[in-house]
């Protein structure tokens, strides 16, 4: 990544690190419960929950790797995000209601906490844990990992510190969030993520202005890029930049994937009131749409750009915003915007360290049939541990928690969306359905991508993705299942949950 | 009925995803393409059926479900044809359909639609009063 070790962008990032760490040590004084610590008193309005659930979501990919892929690929990659158009609407009428009247009636708190009182079987909620730790470490790890990167590029630390700067660059980062997520778990969690959200969605509405100006406007743009003998007309082409089943594929995973996402679906539960749902596909929607014009417009402004000659070719498709940045916006809106970055990442990792010390204090103990004492500290101290190991694993196996991070997303949805979206919305699927279907989406995702990977799969045609495999699959077996051998009714009040 | 229907949908779409993903060519992606912009639709659907109907919420769900896939048919048809005009807001059809049409328009169907229909699914007071009643006692959940 480009050098972006100026003045003004290092000050914006620390006072940003500064103000996370304010919030943090505010949330410490209002956290005294479990419930507090893992669902933030479920005390929170509509605008927060919105943002919140908008920057776990979005991690510093959207930033920095959505232009680049832009840049690599085409608009065809614009299909990954194409589907925020519905997914907060698809959210609302499938899964966030009936997670939030869940938790009216029974300490649930986590995405396994729902499924166990959904389907009253351990092994369906250990199984979801552990889906759950593993993807949650690997995308924590991946988080911290380019935490670590930006803080070297922001902060000029390679210079300083040689081989030991990546290092302290993401011990940097994991102390920042710990901070906060130990002292304040999810109170300090959420509100950190609301001021992140407004930061991102600043900066990518800044961003999208500076591209336009910078390019000349959207049809200047398009029109430089079509002439381009580098890029050409196919780049502009939706549906031909890339194999269809690739494209289609994106649509599809992240359409449907998003219902499977313990760092969104844990959001639902912290809502005061279900009545506040009534204008979240709207919150949320609307501010995903504005992060995505940072995609859309550094990556219609760079290649255009590069087009004209008014810009070398990139040396590599991810130093498609650092490289706008510098040559293209007023220096205080680099520093808000790497500062947004640092909000995109720093607010996923967050969510994960949270969503995975749940899964090992309360989770997995409660499938093994054991109740933890004193859940509020074992929170925090795992809190520290988890951020700590994710950071040593991501040193150690960078190359693997790169992959790991990349396909943690496809993981969450093959194993769960199917036993949230229509195990929360009809009664005849059974923990054996439950459970067959998340070990079929894990197993397919983990088995297909690692094959794919080593090249020794030759089964799937190809610009199949794996995950979509994975994730179809794990939905076939789910309904097959309970349409063939259902299962018995629910509880009462789950049962009611399913029905209002 | 609503359900089945959705269910059934969800079901022979999720079939036929996996066997259009398995076949490979160019005529099974495109129908791969046509099924998978379908199932969002048909679980929204699952989700928003209160005993057995629809009611009012058909009215977005159909209405999102016909652009996006209108919106699929005309990328489909416009594939190696982004020098044609119409150029519509600076964008070929073809990149217009998407962010417009795939992104922009749905986006507002759907805040407004989930808004305007959200009656149908608010809970009242009595229902959680009715639902904590239920609530299983201390080591029972």
């Amino acid at each position: 990544m480009p050098i972006l070790d100026r003045p003004l962008v290092a000050a914006v990032s620390l006072a940003y690190l500064a103000l996370m760490t304010a919030i943090g040590l505010w949330a410490l004084r209002r956290t005294r419960t479990a419930r507090d610590f893992f669902v933030a008193g479920q005390s929170i309005g509509l605008l927060v929950t919105g943002l919140a659930t908008m920057s776990a979501a979005f991690s510093g990919f959207v930033f920095l790797g959505g232009p680049g892929l832009v840049y690599q690929m085409g608009l065809a990659s614009l299909l990954i995000v194409a589907p925020v158009g519905f997914t907060a609407g698809l959210l609302c009428w499938t899964v966030a209601k009936r997670l939030r009247l869940l938790s009216e009636t029974r300490p649930v708190y986590t995405v396994p906490d729902a499924l166990l009182a959904r389907y009253r079987s351990r092994l369906v909620s250990g199984l979801a844990a552990v889906g759950i730790l593993l993807g949650s470490v690997a995308y924590l790890g991946a988080q911290l990992q380019a935490l670590g990167v930006l803080i070297e590029a922001v902060f000029g630390t390679r210079e300083l510190l040689g081989a030991w700067s990546l290092p302290a660059a993401m011990g940097a980062g994991v102390a920042a969030i710990a901070v906060y997520a130990v002292a304040g778990g999810m109170v300090a969690g959420v509100y950190t993520d609301f001021v992140q959200g407004l930061t991102m969605v600043g900066a990518a509405l800044g961003v999208f202005y500076y591209a336009l100006e910078a390019g000349g406007g959207l049809g200047t743009m398009t029109r430089e890029i079509a002439a381009s003998p580098a890029f050409g007309p196919g780049f502009l082409d939706p549906l031909g930049g890339a194999p269809l089943f690739t494209a289609a594929g994106f649509f599809f995973l992240f359409g449907v994937g998003v219902l499977g996402q313990p760092q969104m679906l844990h959001k639902f539960y912290m809502l005061r009131d279900v009545s506040r749902l009534r204008w979240m596909p709207a919150v949320l929607g609307g501010s995903q749409a504005a992060c995505i014009l940072i995609w859309l417009g550094i990556g219609l402004a760079v290649p255009a750009l590069v087009a004209a000659g008014r810009l070398e070719p990139l040396a590599s498709p991810d130093d498609a915003s650092p490289v706008f940045l510098l040559q293209f916006a007023p220096g205080l809106l680099a520093g808000v915007v790497v500062a947004g970055v640092l909000a995109a990442i720093m607010s996923s990792a967050d969510s994960f360290v949270n969503i995975a010390s749940a899964a090992l204090v309360r989770d997995l103990p409660k499938a093994l049939g054991v109740r933890l004492p004193e859940q509020l500290l074992w929170g925090r101290v795992m809190v520290l541990a988890i951020a700590v190991l994710a950071a040593l694993f991501a040193l150690v196996y960078g190359d693997l928690i790169a992959l790991l991070g990349t396909f943690a997303f496809a993981t969450f949805a093959a194993a769960l969306a199917p036993a949230m979206a229509v195990g929360l919305n009809w009664k005849r699927v059974g923990a054996g359905a439950a459970g067959a279907s998340i070990a079929t989406g894990l197993l397919l995702q983990v088995g297909l991508e690692l094959a794919t990977r080593a090249g020794r799969l030759t089964v799937l045609p190809p610009g199949v993705l794996p995950g979509v495999v994975a994730l179809a699959g794990s939905f076939t077996v789910l309904i097959l299942w309970a349409w063939v051998a259902p299962g018995p009714a629910p509880d009462d009040d789950v049962a009611l949950v399913m029905e209002l | 009925m609503v359900r089945r229907v959705a269910l059934v949908a969800v079901a022979a779409g999720s079939l036929l995803v996996l066997f259009f993903s398995l076949a490979g060519g160019a005529g099974a992606s495109v129908g791969f393409t046509l099924t998978a912009g379908a199932i969002p639709f048909a679980l929204m659907a699952l989700g928003a059926t209160r005993a057995g109907r629809l009611g009012t919420a058909a009215v977005p769900i159909l209405a999102l479900l016909a652009v996006v896939e209108g919106a699929l048919v005309g990328m489909l048809l416009l594939r190696g044809r982004v020098l044609e005009p119409p150029w519509v807001g600076g964008l070929p059809l073809g990149a217009a359909l998407l962010v417009y049409g795939l992104l922009l328009l749905p986006l507002a169907a759907t805040a407004v639609g989930f808004a305007l229909v959200f009656d149908r699914f608010d809970v009242s007071e009595d229902d959680l009063e009715r639902l904590r009643g239920l609530a299983p006692g201390e080591g029972e959940g």
